[in-house]
């Protein structure tokens, strides 16, 4: 789930369709992630933690999180 | 401030304060056991006392998938010379789902006695030999089925139905792990594929996940996907882990009672751990030249299995409790499984395993894991005495009668255990059932196999099951 070649290649599709569909900002990338994966709004203290970690890490990282959260493995 | 109580009780209570406390009293009580074995399924691998004191620490059972003969291994019978190319006319049920019966068939290979015991083994084991002194073999094993399919699970968990835990999940689950960093039960298989019904040999049944078996490839990266990608540093490896663990935990907060999803949260952890541990332990390209040699890595024929072999001893050392190995996988001539041509099938297999398993041998006493390790040699059954058919060399399934053997810690080696009648046929002295072995593996192990137990459908399930089993005493040094 976390190393596998598949996960990180749909990690980098999910990337590129939220760059293409959000833009360059950061926030409206992140939001769309939270639409598209878990159907809902991100909380302001995720908004807050996901910018801090882009500061550093790439999207395509933000997107292979989410693909292995529980959340999203598990819905509800 | 004070109150007002109606009805003063000796112990200054009301009536519903005692019940209150007496009644949460009892409900911690609970709560704090539910807690304690919380904890305990937070580590179900955590290391635990055997029953009693025991030299073996370690399990590696080599099976030979698909039957190996045991009139031409480790059981010689004069009298299949003499009644070579005759029809059998005994009563032992001859032949499996209705293949052709054929006549009595000699062993092409020449039995030799070795070391001091004079211990006889077949010119198909020259590197074995050599440690006949320590090899128990035990020439009256006998299965209740004549399937692979149920014969491997047989072997495997007791029973010949789907679903019992097998002897790796019952070593764990009674003993723990010492080394938490790798899986404690590791299962190789062969190239060319698994046994019939693949993971049911090596599922932890109706006991929990943790205790299934680990399947390890024998080639590249032992674990599909335990390395980080290409072109992803360590850095950033740790810190989406690290985003990934506090997302997890924050979702959990929503879901306390979900124990899957703290499952899969510590799972990622110790994948994690895993990474530096296993890829450390199956970096077998790091070793010598003359341990490349001894384990014949570099000759096509004993490769693979040499490479298991080696991967076996580097598991040991670090701690991991059963490791089981297959020989063929697939079908028929894939495996031990000489139907058309035994003779050739034999000449294969004995050939891939032979000298990587005295090569495990030989590095074992090295490196003094001897001492605290046990062997298990066999397959799921024996073959025939007869051939498969009139005019060919094959040998079909017997599982009246065949030769297993063990050795290492706690095994007295150098000796034949139990007799086959005169042809090979059927085990008719010291009778040793699946379960016996298990029994006595367990035993050498440090357990005492009527008090392993795991409750599942209203009864306390042994993995030898309910009948009476014996521990093969004659085995113990």
């Amino acid at each position: 789930m976390f190393n596998g070649d598949f996960v990180n290649q749909q990690a980098g599709h999910f990337a590129a369709r939220l760059r293409r569909e959000a833009g360059d900002d950061q926030g409206k990338q992140i939001s769309l992630a939270w639409r598209l994966a878990l159907c809902r709004e991100p909380t302001a203290a995720e908004l807050t933690q996901m910018r801090t970690f882009l500061s550093e890490e790439s999207l395509e990282q933000v997107c292979r999180v989410i693909l292995n959260l529980n959340e999203f493995v598990y819905p509800e | 401030m004070s109150r007002f109580i109606p009805n003063p009780t000796p112990c200054g209570q009301t009536r519903r304060e005692f019940l209150w406390q007496v009644g949460g009293g009892f409900a911690g009580l609970a709560l704090a056991d539910l807690m304690a074995s919380e904890a305990r399924a937070a580590s179900p691998l955590a290391e635990k006392q055997p029953h009693f004191v025991s030299k073996a620490k370690h399990c590696v059972f080599l099976f030979m998938n698909g039957g190996p003969s045991q009139v031409d291994t480790f059981d010689p019978k004069p009298a299949l010379k003499k009644y070579h190319g005759m029809p059998y006319t005994g009563d032992a049920k001859v032949g499996s789902n209705g293949r052709a019966v054929g006549h009595l068939m000699q062993s092409p290979f020449e039995f030799t006695r070795h070391g001091q015991s004079g211990l006889p083994i077949s010119s198909l084991f020259p590197h074995t030999a050599r440690f006949a002194d320590d090899l128990c073999v035990i020439r009256s094993m006998h299965a209740d089925t004549a399937a692979h399919a149920s014969g491997c699970l047989q072997m495997n968990t007791g029973s010949i139905f789907i679903g019992k835990p097998c002897l790796g999940s019952w070593l764990s689950y009674g003993l723990g792990t010492e080394n938490q960093n790798l899986p404690g039960f590791v299962v190789m298989t062969d190239p060319r594929g698994g046994p019939i019904g693949s993971a049911s040999n090596w599922t932890a049944g109706y006991m929990p996940a943790a205790y299934q078996g680990t399947l390890f490839r024998s080639g590249g990266s032992p674990l599909l996907d335990l390395a980080t990608p290409e072109g992803t540093s360590d850095r950033t490896q740790r810190r989406s882990l690290d985003l990934l663990k506090t997302l997890n935990e924050e979702h959990l907060k929503m879901h306390p009672d979900e124990t899957e999803l703290v499952a899969r949260i510590e799972s990622y952890e110790l994948a994690y751990r895993m990474q530096t541990e296993a890829m450390n332990v199956v970096d077998v390209d790091r070793e010598d030249e003359a341990t490349r040699e001894m384990y014949g890595l570099d000759d096509k024929r004993t490769a693979d299995f040499g490479r298991k072999c080696l991967l076996t001893r580097r598991l040991i050392e670090k701690g991991v409790r059963f490791i089981q190995l297959y020989s063929g996988g697939g079908h028929i001539e894939d495996t031990w499984d000489g139907h058309t041509d035994c003779i050739t099938n034999h000449t294969l297999h004995a050939g891939e395993t032979d000298k990587p398993i005295a090569a495990l041998i030989a590095d074992l006493k090295r490196t003094g894991l001897w001492d605290e390790t046990l062997l298990v040699w066999g397959g799921e059954f024996g073959r025939t005495p007869t051939s498969e058919g009139v005019g060919k060399p094959g040998r079909d399934h017997d599982w009246h009668g065949f030769s297993m053997w063990m050795a290492g810690a706690g095994v007295k080696g150098g000796q034949a255990i139990g007799a086959t009648d005169e042809l090979g046929f059927k085990a008719v002295e010291d009778r040793c059932h699946v379960s016996d072995l298990h029994a006595t593996i367990l035993h050498l192990m440090g357990i005492d196999h009527s008090r392993l137990s795991f409750p599942h459908q209203g009864l306390n399930q042994r993995l030898t099951g309910v009948e009476e089993r014996q521990v093969i005493t004659k085995a113990l040094a």
